[in-house]
């Protein structure tokens, strides 16, 4: 242990606190935004701070402080420790963790090729090269975007743990942004919509996404959709496209399993879920094929981690299996409530916020079918892909989602592209409807570097394991008037 | 940290760089919050943090760091590095450079109460267990949040400029649940004392009450009743589609070209006042430039939109105190929205509704089609069926997809009270009151 996290947990326990842990994080950032053929922004941004979270009196208290000093940390120390004595207050019974095994353990990264030794000069360079190339006639407006982190966090717990971790992250995406008068304004994404795709790699994951390649096409698919008709509306058979699938799992699978949002932790931002403890091995999810995990051992995976926040070893765990929900995303205080074992999805956004139960990477199962049978076993139906725009209630339930872009499916046979794509449905009926899942050759894990949870808000990075997949007898092209 | 120690921090932080211009943005903010559910405390948390934010500018490149190391040493670099990163860029022919200092209002807009910063956790577990215990009463459940912060904005430049502010934000939310209903109350206000944990309490418990056992309404076009909960979230979604110099820009802004025509309702006005003290005042943005009052609809007429310097100089305008911390994706944007005061109640509102919907607040709102601000969403936390002038029933949740310019169109109250929400991201705040509207598009229901 350094001298530091010691200090934190020899002072925690003189205070009178039963259990400590401090995390120290150092992290850089580095964003990086062309416009058109232009750089937009280079911004780079270190965070360096701790976060200690006590027991004290049975109850939690937590603080933190972007000032690392030992007097700052004799201050914040003590902040914790009162913080948990008034928490005590109010308390109805004592916090109990979970038995884990503790000790020390060093987690190198995962990068072939540090991000942050590119010269940001060939960052600009290839997000420019890539924009001119889709700023074709009708496209008002080509965005590429670079991100890239280097992490070394830093755990220390008063049970003996000591666990330093690196990680460095790479992630790009490009955008092209078509409008007219009659189709309105269409966007296509390569690789995915927004931040594009991420993973817990260096500059061979930016570089293996051949981004110039996918250029024109990204493009010349946006402004197709500007003559493409308005999605049907009815009720049809639905094929969702892997990168559209990591929305749904996201939304409908990873947010409702988080036991603390189960357990009503989350119900004043977020919303409950309506995977109550009751449902735990014998509640319908899916159909029989459906089988959704929470892995953080998958390599590269953004949401992988060695371990959690709270020192719990990263593993793999079936929320859903042959369509049965089986198991919660959990965190050392609330598994034992429910008969599980810790998982390890606890996680801190930076060093100043508190953990809270937070997906890893959350994966539907690959099934067996190629894509063109997934396409095939539909007489008339849609398939859409890129996300565009999402929304579901406070219990995870009745969901709105609407893609990039889908083409009319008629006779087996993809037919007319159709733009502004929607579809809604209830989570459990439409898992349930799942009658088709794309084999291990259409499965990709696809990182996610914004997901929003807790208060103060916190921002997770996790990812998605899909194929794409078919569902039957879906409600598609919301009206609104 | 004080005034004079932060700005002397960043003024010789200022001599560090050798950039063209130099602008520095500090925010420092001691906040604390007491998190409740179940009607157990579940986690209480505190935290210290300062961020530096720098623009460095040679010719017409621009470069941004950030960091969190406010030393001397730390600001120095973070200066240097912006520098560095601004040599990488290629001129920006629309960047019109740093902005020159502009006098802001003297004194103080308020926004700050010392009670507020010096407010201890003991007093945060007394205001929640206030809740707890109301809702305990009625054998619900309740959850929310205790927020009390103190934060520091400052901003100096090369270009003169050097502004600093400090306020304060106490906020209690509390959701209180039943086995098949629940409600809502929140209360903020830059004074603590100004918080009352029984009237938060007793609204959410109320609600919940009232609509238990809620009955399945079939979908399609009602009139409404929207609390004021509500309607921050469909402001909010406006704001982001339609407000701002950049959604001009992108021809997202109904506003564009209309100033002047009544587009909607003439009982509405929506305007952003960083100035008005009723709100969470801001006096400047964070370029350090002063607050104007920007009127979006005056009398359902079109009005402006909001700017920073960079949208100001490239659409010919006067930049109105609206930037956030650059660079952004977002462009400038207003975070005093405030909508003008009726003459109406809520009472009266349900009153004049044969048969609606009254709406506690929305969830999730998403922009369907941004062009036409057509966004949806879901009711939650006390949904009611209005019959006959009177809510008598809780309903299950509905998804809407709604065009906010329609609803503002067909909105025909307007109440007298307006209630003072806090902003999420921590700083200003809406000031908006309770509103009935017509042929409110409902699409789905929830389970």
């Amino acid at each position: 242990m350094d001298k530091f996290t010691e200090r934190v947990i020899a002072g925690a326990k003189r205070l009178g606190a039963t259990y400590c842990d401090c995390r120290l994080v150092d992290m850089e950032r580095e964003d990086v935004s062309v416009v058109g053929g232009a750089p937009r922004a280079v911004v780079h941004a270190h965070q360096r701070g701790f976060g200690v979270r006590v027991i004290a009196n049975g109850a939690w208290g937590f603080s933190s402080s972007s000032v690392v000093t030992d007097a700052e940390a004799d201050h914040i120390v003590e902040e914790a420790v009162d913080i948990a004595n008034a928490s005590a207050l109010a308390k109805k019974k004592d916090v109990v963790l979970a038995p884990v095994s503790s000790g020390e353990d060093m987690i190198p990264h995962q990068a072939d090729v540090d991000p942050f030794t590119i010269p940001d000069s060939d960052k600009i360079g290839l997000l420019a090269e890539a924009t001119r190339a889709m700023m074709l006639p009708g496209v008002v407006l080509a965005r590429g975007q670079m991100q890239f982190l280097k992490e070394r966090k830093i755990f220390a717990s008063s049970e003996g743990s000591y666990i330093v971790q690196d990680r460095v992250e790479s992630g790009a995406g490009i955008s092209a942004m078509a409008a007219s008068e009659k189709g309105g304004v269409q966007i296509r994404s390569y690789p995915m919509s927004f931040s594009g795709d991420n993973a817990q790699s260096g500059w061979e994951f930016v570089d293996a996404m051949k981004l110039l390649e996918h250029a024109e096409p990204t493009a010349r698919e946006a402004l197709a959709l500007l003559s493409a008709k308005p999605c049907p509306s009815g009720v049809k058979d639905l094929v969702v496209g892997g990168q559209q699938l990591a929305l749904q799992v996201h939304e409908s699978c990873g947010h409702p399993s988080e036991l603390d949002r189960v357990m009503g932790m989350e119900a004043s931002f977020a919303g409950t879920s309506f995977l109550t403890t009751d449902k735990k091995g014998s509640f319908r999810y899916g159909s029989d094929i459906v089988n959704l995990t929470a892995d953080a051992t998958i390599p590269h995976a953004l949401g992988g981690l060695a371990y959690d926040d709270e020192g719990v070893k990263g593993r793999k765990v079936y929320l859903v299996r042959g369509g049965i929900f089986e198991h919660y995303l959990n965190s050392r205080a609330s598994a034992p409530v429910v008969g599980e074992e810790p998982m390890g999805a606890m996680r801190a956004d930076g060093f100043a916020r508190s953990p809270i139960v937070r997906m890893v990477s959350i994966n539907l199962e690959p099934g067996e079918l190629t894509f063109e049978q997934l396409i095939g076993g539909v007489e008339d139906g849609l398939y859409v892909d890129g996300i565009k725009s999402w929304s579901i209630d406070d219990r995870r339930l009745n969901f709105q989602f609407g893609s990039e872009i889908g083409w009319e499916i008629r006779a087996g046979k993809l037919q007319d592209m159709v733009r502004n794509p929607t579809y809604t449905g209830v989570t459990y009926e439409f898992w349930r409807s799942c009658d088709g899942i794309g084999g291990p050759e259409l499965y990709h894990v696809w990182g996610v570097d914004n997901c929003g949870k807790g208060e103060p808000m916190q921002v997770a990075h996790v990812s998605h394991g899909t194929s794409p997949a078919r569902f039957r007898h879906v409600q598609v092209g919301v009206l609104h008037e | 940290m004080s005034k004079e120690l932060l700005l002397d921090l960043m003024h010789n932080a200022l001599g560090a760089s050798d950039a063209d211009q130099t602008e520095i943005v500090t925010m420092t903010s001691n906040s604390a919050l007491t998190w409740y559910a179940e009607n157990i405390i579940h986690q209480n948390v505190a935290e210290h943090t300062a961020q530096v934010q720098v623009r460095g500018v040679v010719g017409k490149k621009v470069g941004s760091a950030s960091t969190t190391d406010c030393s001397p040493e730390g600001l120095a670099l973070v200066v240097r590095q912006a520098s560095q990163a601004a040599r990488l860029m290629t001129d920006d022919p629309d960047f019109p450079g740093l902005p020159l200092r502009q006098a802001i209002a003297p004194g103080s807009v308020g926004g700050w109460v010392a009670a507020t910063a010096a407010s201890q956790p003991g007093e945060r577990i007394l205001a929640v267990k206030k809740v707890i215990e109301r809702a305990e009463h009625e054998g619900l459940r309740a959850a929310g949040t205790y927020q009390v912060q103190s934060s520091e904005l400052a901003v100096v430049s090369s270009m003169g400029v050097a502004a600093y502010h400090q306020y304060t934000v106490a906020a209690l939310k509390a959701v209180v649940m039943g086995d098949d209903s629940s409600g809502y109350g929140r209360m903020s206000s830059v004074d603590v004392a100004d918080i009352d944990p029984e009237a938060v309490g007793e609204k959410a418990v109320l609600t919940a009450v009232e609509t238990r056992h809620p009955m399945e309404v079939e979908p399609g076009a009602f009139d409404v009743v929207l609390s004021p909960f509500a309607v921050e979230e469909l402001m909010g979604m406006l704001a982001y589609l339609a407000l701002s110099a950049r959604s001009v820009e992108q021809h997202a802004c109904f506003l564009e070209g209309h100033e002047g025509e009544q587009l909607v309702s003439p009982i509405v006005s929506l305007y952003d006042d960083g100035l008005d003290p009723s709100g969470m005042p801001i006096p400047f943005d964070f370029e350090g430039m002063p607050k104007r009052r920007v009127d979006f609809l005056t009398e359902g007429k079109g009005g402006n939109v909001v700017y920073d310097s960079y949208y100001a100089a490239k659409m010919g305008r006067s930049t109105t105190g609206h930037s956030l911390q650059q660079p952004n994706d977002i462009g400038p944007y207003p975070l005093n929205i405030f909508m003008g005061a009726g003459d109406s109640s809520e009472v009266d509102m349900v009153s004049h509704v044969e048969r609606g919907i009254y709406v506690t607040r929305f969830w999730y709102g998403n922009p369907v089609e941004p062009l036409r601000a057509v966004v949806t969403g879901t009711t939650r936390d006390g949904t009611y069926l209005i019959e006959n002038g009177r809510k008598t029933h809780g309903v299950r949740n509905l998804r809407f997809t709604q065009g906010l310019v329609d609803m503002l169109a067909h909105t025909v109250e307007i109440s007298r009270n307006r209630a003072v929400l806090a902003s999420a991201f921590g700083i200003g705040a809406m000031v908006l009151p309770s509103i009935r509207a017509e042929k409110f598009q409902f699409t789905g229901v929830t389970r």
